[in-house]
């Protein structure tokens, strides 16, 4: 056998053990460094942060379907989502979301099923096969 | 071909492994869809008073915050009448009206589906309006759970629970008019929310609030769940200035809305998971 696709085929090999593996836990979120961000007064979400007791609001994206806003370890608010359900809410926002103008390059952009497709087909592959868990600290202080 | 052979086991290991952990998945999903009760439309309200002050209190909200909230005062006969009363409890489940006043029976009413065909044509008779929905007032009633207590005592009263399985039945006519359980309103949609309403082809939407989660489906699609905690709503209220009462009641409600709009159908959905 060639070395090249033996690499390839141990390769291949490791990933999806580490995989099965990852599945067997329960596809628990891979968490990613959290983001810090000093936002200011012309902030839109700024009187928003400041009127909590920490002037701190943290947003966290968990792929496997959880959007969560916390401050202060209390929960201000949560959205759960399913691949199926984002569908369901962006294609019931389409109609809001053109300009007016067919012409238009965002109608033109949303008139093609790919890049319609596009924003649910990445929440399912982050929903269904690897998870991670984004966070970005907005801090008012 | 040998060294083919040789990465058989570990192909075969790593497909085994794959397919266990697929099979280990599977039941977590089932076993919560079983965890439902059934269906009920529970409403409990508790009143305390006092004769001799004039004092009294509403699911948990004072004399005060009730006027607040537009409640007109107890009139003076009322009090009258119930200067002599310590306790009255009424309970309306499916089979039956009870009245017991201070611990003693004062009636008690069978409450089955024949019996309530009598108060619906009681009801009909007195009413010059739209013939009551016989099959809907059923929807309701044969679900309910309602427990009055009333009782003498300087103490706040326990706050109001209202947990409705059955949601509201709400229709918008195509000129934005809104009935409620068939009844006109004479409250209309303003053009504004009526164009949303046509632009986004909206013909149906149920919306179940069940203690600050709001589960919503349109045109008969599910859409994300979004839930509000009191922590929350407290930050919104102090950033803007809302001054919002106090919420803490209807975060442990569950009340619901099946809206049509148009020539459309209700659909039999039900809040609270069933």
């Amino acid at each position: 056998m060639r070395r090249e696709l033996k690499i390839v085929l141990i390769t291949l090999g490791v990933i999806i053990l580490l995989y099965g593996v990852y599945f067997l836990l329960g596809r628990p979120a891979i968490p990613l460094p959290t983001i810090q961000q000093k936002i200011g007064p012309g902030h839109q979400l700024y009187t928003l942060v400041k009127a909590t007791e920490s002037e701190q609001v943290k947003f966290s994206l968990n792929t496997n379907g959880k959007i969560e806003a916390t401050s202060d370890g209390k929960h201000l608010a949560e959205i759960d989502y399913t691949p199926e359900s984002l569908e369901n809410a962006i294609q019931l926002a389409e109609p809001f979301l053109g300009t007016g103008d067919p012409q238009s390059t965002l109608n033109k952009m949303l008139g093609n099923p790919l890049v319609r497709r596009l924003p649910a087909s990445v929440a399912a592959w982050f929903y269904h096969i690897v998870r991670f868990r984004l966070s970005v600290n907005m801090d008012a202080r | 071909m040998k060294k083919m052979r040789n990465f058989l086991p570990l192909i075969i290991t790593v497909v085994a492994v794959f397919a266990f952990s697929m099979m280990l998945q599977s039941p977590v999903v089932e076993a919560a869809k079983m965890a439902q009760e059934a269906p009920s439309n529970h409403i409990f309200v508790d009143v305390t008073y006092n004769p001799n002050t004039m004092n009294y209190s509403v699911g948990g909200l004072t004399k005060d915050q009730l006027i607040q909230l537009g409640v007109p005062e107890i009139p003076a006969d009322v009090w009258n009448m119930v200067a002599n009363l310590n306790k009255l409890n009424l309970t309306i489940d499916q089979t039956g009206v009870n009245v017991v006043t201070d611990d003693v029976k004062l009636a008690t009413i069978d409450w089955t589906k024949e019996s309530r065909t009598w108060l619906y044509s009681m009801v009909n008779a007195y009413t010059n309006g739209v013939p009551m929905d016989e099959a809907r007032a059923e929807e309701w009633l044969d679900k309910a759970n309602i427990d009055v207590q009333v009782r003498r005592a300087d103490t706040l009263s326990e706050p109001l629970v209202i947990s409705l399985d059955t949601p509201v039945r709400v229709d918008i006519s195509d000129a934005g008019e809104i009935k409620v359980e068939g009844f006109v309103t004479g409250q209309s949609l303003t053009p504004e929310m009526n164009s949303m309403l046509k632009t986004g082809n909206i013909k149906h939407a149920a919306v179940c609030w069940s203690e600050g989660a709001v589960a919503t489906n349109v045109n008969g699609t599910t859409l994300p769940q979004i839930t509000l905690f009191q922590d929350g709503l407290s930050v919104v209220d102090k950033a803007f200035g809302l001054q919002l009462p106090d919420l803490s009641l209807l975060f442990q409600s569950q009340v619901g809305a099946d809206v049509v709009v148009g020539e459309g159908m209700h659909s039999d959905m039900q809040c609270g998971g069933n």
